[in-house]
């Protein structure tokens, strides 16, 4: 095959609906999309393989957006709004709140072992949480998916949407395996890549630098065509960063929920309630736990760990068994290491910050429908913001509105002709990369220079998540230079062409981080946005949403204001 | 590290006629075959430790090695993925080995949906992309 642009071959592909990551929110739409119309052409477009992709390449052990029994969909709002210090979209929390159990439900049918009690009921692990054995998750939704008929695209890049007259009409992409150019028209378009990790330095370095928690390979893509197209983009400035176990930054929930096992520090204090009841002890927001841990640390009494030494043998045993359906590297590292649980428990430490809307709420701004600001373009799952906590069963539910209201709309959507010169352009740049010229620069190179600009000016793991003005506008001014030397990168081949469009994103994601986070004057959330220059939370000013609006043609992002609507009571009566 | 892939076991599962399942496992598309036949990662730096192709690999040809920097001990993990379970080996330095099984899907799922030729369905529907994948009997 030949890498000259020349040669390029050319794929034009219609559709009506197109879906850009075959994950959970993506499958979910198609699913819900056939299951209402079989007769809608699905063509949904995956980077890896549906069978494996994304952030549950591995499995899960908990579904944590459930609601249990003795609560409700308002219960879990009011949940979500208390952990997010009360700037939500409450109306998509609460449309999602309706529907999680009944993804939960499918999956279950689709074949997801989920444990039960003796009266039936699957084990609940903490507040809105159940237990799953979820290692072949993935396998499992994507034959529910395949079975639908929608058409499956592996291994695409999806480089840039198409927009014309501000309504979305397809995609371009290239593919990994066969090198040829996708043009993708379609009559709605949804965006269900995932979040963004690698923009920060992470906590390993060298061969262990993807032992992080949330996948390496969501780039960042679908916010990036998002931003590319003039989507608007909503409270990027809730980056996520998450307490994990030290060295694999595996999850923590199985253990401090599973097994109850409290934080303490090396003197074997139960911190959180001995050293900062007033602040609400174990019952302190998600970021402020690991921000007492740290706390912890700096005030000389770390190492912090999650208490497991009260387990038994056989206990100990299962719990290590139990990351085999999530992070089976935390189960060798144990066995690795010749101990158990219950002889080795695990140490706690803070994950570098992320972009992900199913966690924290960075992502589109849609409406109930989980349309973006472009029409016939939606969002859902981790791209999508506004509703913090969603998790797995929130993205299925967000996948399932989007594509209901596909279906709904199917009959006023058409196709829309694709500019030629629009096409030329594209190809041109997706593929320049490929040219052998002077150009040497590694996209690897490129990625460790933006992370440790983001590590030392943005707030990332050496600056202890704090941020302020001047080291932002330092960040602002390197990220420019950075995307600048981006014309410089060399691909080799075609793994290497998506790595360098990959770097491409998440520079385009960085730089709109950075304009939410200088606007953003107060500390709303700690460790996710703690400003050391504004450092008191500010309701009378801030409790509103800091929205971004970025205009490609003059390299300009601008911010817009949004207000925070308390729920339309009309709908909790539905 | 990431995986380790033994080459004497690897038989290239048909390659370059059919795409091998380690090459289609990996979300990272990291796993290439090289000239003569044999699966290799490009880069171990970049595995996130999923063990998706270590599950899928029909020859037990692939293991998850932990990076020496974060634990400082030599150990591996192998695992084997069936229509119904799946049976994981992880040993220690001096290579003692501890057996674990997890399920894979729920006994309800078992008896009604799935038939032997619902796993090796990934046959996309477009000809031409990916390559047709082999029938691996009861591994998925």
């Amino acid at each position: 095959m030949s890498l000259e642009i020349s040669n390029i071959k050319i794929e034009r592909l219609k559709t009506d609906f197109l879906i850009i990551g075959a994950g959970v929110a993506g499958c979910f739409a198609a699913y819900e999309a056939k299951r209402l119309n079989p007769n809608i052409d699905i063509l949904i477009l995956e980077k890896a393989h549906i069978d494996r992709s994304g952030c549950l390449a591995a499995g899960v052990n908990a579904i944590n957006a459930y609601i249990t029994p003795g609560q409700t969909p308002s219960s879990f709002l009011e949940y979500v709004k208390k952990d997010s210090v009360d700037l939500i979209r409450e109306d998509l929390v609460y449309s999602i709140a309706k529907e999680v159990n009944s993804v939960v439900n499918l999956l279950e049918e689709w074949g997801l072992p989920i444990p039960k009690d003796e009266t039936g009921m699957p084990y609940v692990r903490g507040r809105g949480s159940i237990i799953v054995q979820g290692e072949r998750i993935k396998p499992i939704i994507a034959q529910a998916t395949k079975n639908t008929k929608a058409k499956i695209l592996n291994r695409i890049v999806v480089t840039n949407l198409i927009i014309k007259k501000n309504k979305a009409c397809g995609a371009f992409g290239f593919g990994i395996r066969d090198g040829k150019f996708y043009i993708i028209e379609a009559k709605a378009v949804l965006v269900a890549t995932g979040g963004a990790s690698g923009l920060y330095k992470p906590n390993n370095e060298g061969d262990a630098k993807h032992k992080i928690w949330y996948s390496p390979f969501n780039t960042g893509a679908g916010y990036a065509i998002g931003i590319r197209a003039g989507a608007e983009m909503t409270t990027f400035e809730m980056r996520y960063v998450s307490m994990r176990i030290k060295d694999l930054m595996a999850p923590t929930g199985a253990v401090a929920q599973g097994v109850k096992a409290q934080q303490v520090n090396s003197l074997g204090e139960r911190y959180l309630e001995e050293r900062y009841k007033h602040l609400g002890g174990k019952s302190m927001p998600t970021s402020m736990r690991l921000w007492a841990t740290l706390q912890e640390n700096i005030e000389g009494r770390g190492p912090c760990y999650l208490d497991t030494t009260h387990l038994n043998k056989e206990q100990a045993e299962r719990l290590q068994a139990y990351y085999l359906h999530m992070t089976p590297g935390l189960t060798l590292y144990w066995s690795a290491r010749g101990t158990s649980p219950n002889t080795d428990p695990p140490e706690i430490v803070g994950t570098e910050p992320f972009l992900v809307g199913g966690h924290a709420q960075a992502g589109y701004w849609i409406d109930i429908n989980r349309m973006s600001t472009i029409e016939n373009l939606y969002a859902a799952g981790d791209v999508a913001g506004g509703a913090p906590k969603k998790y797995l069963s929130g993205a299925g539910a967000e996948g399932m509105m989007a594509g209901r209201d596909v279906v709904s709309r199917l009959g006023s959507l058409t196709h829309e002709t694709v500019f030629e010169k629009d096409i030329k352009d594209e190809l041109s740049r997706v593929f320049k990369y490929l040219e052998s010229n002077k150009n040497t620069l590694k996209p690897d190179e490129l990625e460790l220079r933006m992370q440790k600009t983001m590590d030392d000016y943005a707030g990332g793991i050496a600056s202890g998540y704090i941020l302020n003005e001047q080291k932002l506008l330092k960040a602002r001014k390197y990220l420019k230079q950075i995307k600048e030397e981006s014309k410089h990168l060399f691909a080799k081949d075609l793994h290497e062409l998506m790595k360098c469009h990959e770097v491409i994103d998440r520079i385009d994601v960085a730089r709109v981080l950075i304009e939410h986070l200088l606007y953003r004057k107060e500390t709303r959330w700690p460790i996710y946005q703690t400003r050391g220059d504004y450092p008191n939370r500010d309701d009378k000013n801030w409790l509103k949403f800091v929205n971004s609006v970025y205009d490609e043609a003059k390299d300009e992002i601008k911010i817009v204001e949004r207000e925070c609507k308390a729920l339309d009571k009309a709908l909790l009566e539905v | 590290m990431g995986i380790s892939i033994d080459h004497n076991s690897c038989n290239g599962c048909g390659y370059p006629e059919h795409e091998t399942p380690c090459n289609m496992a990996c979300p990272g598309d990291l796993i290439f075959m090289q000239s003569n036949g044999k699966a290799q990662i490009c880069s171990n730096a970049d595995c996130w430790d999923c063990v998706a192709c270590i599950k899928i690999c029909p020859q037990q040809a692939i293991e998850l090695k932990l990076p020496f920097e974060i634990v400082g001990k030599e150990g591996s993990l192998k695992a084997r993925a069936y229509r119904e379970k799946t049976i994981w080996t992880a040993s220690d330095e001096n290579g003692i080995e501890k057996v674990f099984e997890t399920p894979a899907r729920n006994d309800a799922s078992l008896t009604t949906l799935i038939s032997p030729e619902e796993f090796t369905d990934v046959i996309d529907s477009y000809k031409g992309i990916s390559k047709s994948f082999m029938d691996l009997g009861v591994d998925i």
